[in-house]
């Protein structure tokens, strides 16, 4: 029998974004499978059905909360993109900076960073408010933001075909892929960060007692 | 008539394999038997989900077991079928019985 460790990554993001129930088991079974034989391929394959089919339990089972998931983080985007913005931020900005539409000047990556902020926070807030069920809804908003961001795909295309002959679109190629998958993960980053172990533990805590 | 929901097609056959399997049951035996007796591929993640589900339902509980080096230290889960699980196996069985007998379509098929 050989003792090599399975993919890393594919392990932890069984830990991370599998819902339900805690996984360590089916993450000791998997490794056993593994050290049993079974391939990097074979590992891969069940943990991604594995992530897949908790996701859809969990929207099958929650329908409800997966709409408020969703609406929790438009709300706090609308917050951020009508409210706080335009009154304070971009005011505060414009001090500083000035206005391009060049994709990776300090204005624009200045703007990156605070709606990144905002991604992120949205997935932390959801995560704290539907702790039992953190991992699926927190999955579900950060695929709503990616579905609302396939917008973006024509111009993706589009300055990537031209990018291949004319290095000068490059920035802007970058700038579209990264418009359509930087939000998710920094939905799903901020997701992890609300459910550190600390917030388990008193999870936990408030289950145990009495 | 009372309504009640029956069991699926996939928590049928996880029922069966569990009660086949006996007390030592745990996501790899019980995904291998569905492979070996049903001739095709069952994720881990489908078991799991379907053996989660027939708990909430009080038709399988659960215990956990030994870790092993080769599973990362981490603890194996037996699964096992309550009497309420055994009953409604056996009305499935009963229902499924009386529904099979005199199907012209599937008469002279060889199973």
């Amino acid at each position: 029998m050989r003792f090599s460790k399975p993919p890393a990554l594919a392990t932890w993001l069984l830990e991370n974004f599998r819902s339900g129930s805690r996984n360590d088991h089916i993450t000791g079974d998997l490794m056993e499978a593994y050290q049993s034989g079974c391939s990097r391929r074979w590992y891969w394959k069940q943990v991604l059905a594995a992530i897949i089919v908790s996701f859809y339990q969990e929207i099958k089972g929650h329908p409800v909360l997966a709409l408020r998931a969703i609406a929790v983080g438009m709300g706090t985007w609308f917050i951020y993109r009508y409210g706080v913005a335009p009154r304070l931020l971009s005011p505060l900005v414009r001090r500083f900076l000035q206005p391009t539409g060049f994709p990776f000047s300090p204005w624009s990556l200045t703007w990156w960073t605070l709606s990144l902020t905002v991604n992120a926070a949205s997935g932390w807030i959801i995560a704290r408010l539907h702790r039992p069920h953190r991992t699926g809804m927190v999955l579900v908003f950060a695929t709503f933001s990616f579905i609302v961001h396939l917008q973006t795909l024509p111009y993706l295309w589009f300055d990537g075909a031209n990018a291949l002959n004319n290095t000068r679109f490059l920035p802007y190629f970058l700038n579209n892929l990264a418009a359509l998958t930087l939000p998710s993960v920094a939905i799903l980053f901020g997701g992890l960060w609300g459910a550190l172990p600390e917030s388990e533990a008193s999870e936990y805590e408030q289950h145990s007692a009495p | 008539m009372s309504k009640r929901d029956y069991l699926g097609h996939l928590e049928l056959m996880v029922m069966l394999v569990l009660i086949r399997l006996g007390e030592k049951a745990y996501g790899i035996p019980i995904a291998h038997e569905i492979e070996t007796k049903g001739g095709r591929e069952v994720s881990l993640g489908s078991i799991y989900a379907t053996l989660e589900r027939l708990e909430t339902k009080g038709l399988v509980s659960s215990e956990l077991g030994e870790s092993t080096p080769e599973r990362g230290g981490r603890a194996k889960k037996y699964f096992s079928v309550t009497a309420k699980g055994v009953r409604e196996v056996s009305e499935m069985q009963r229902v499924l019985k009386q529904l099979w007998p005199r199907l012209r379509q599937l008469e002279g098929r060889r199973v």
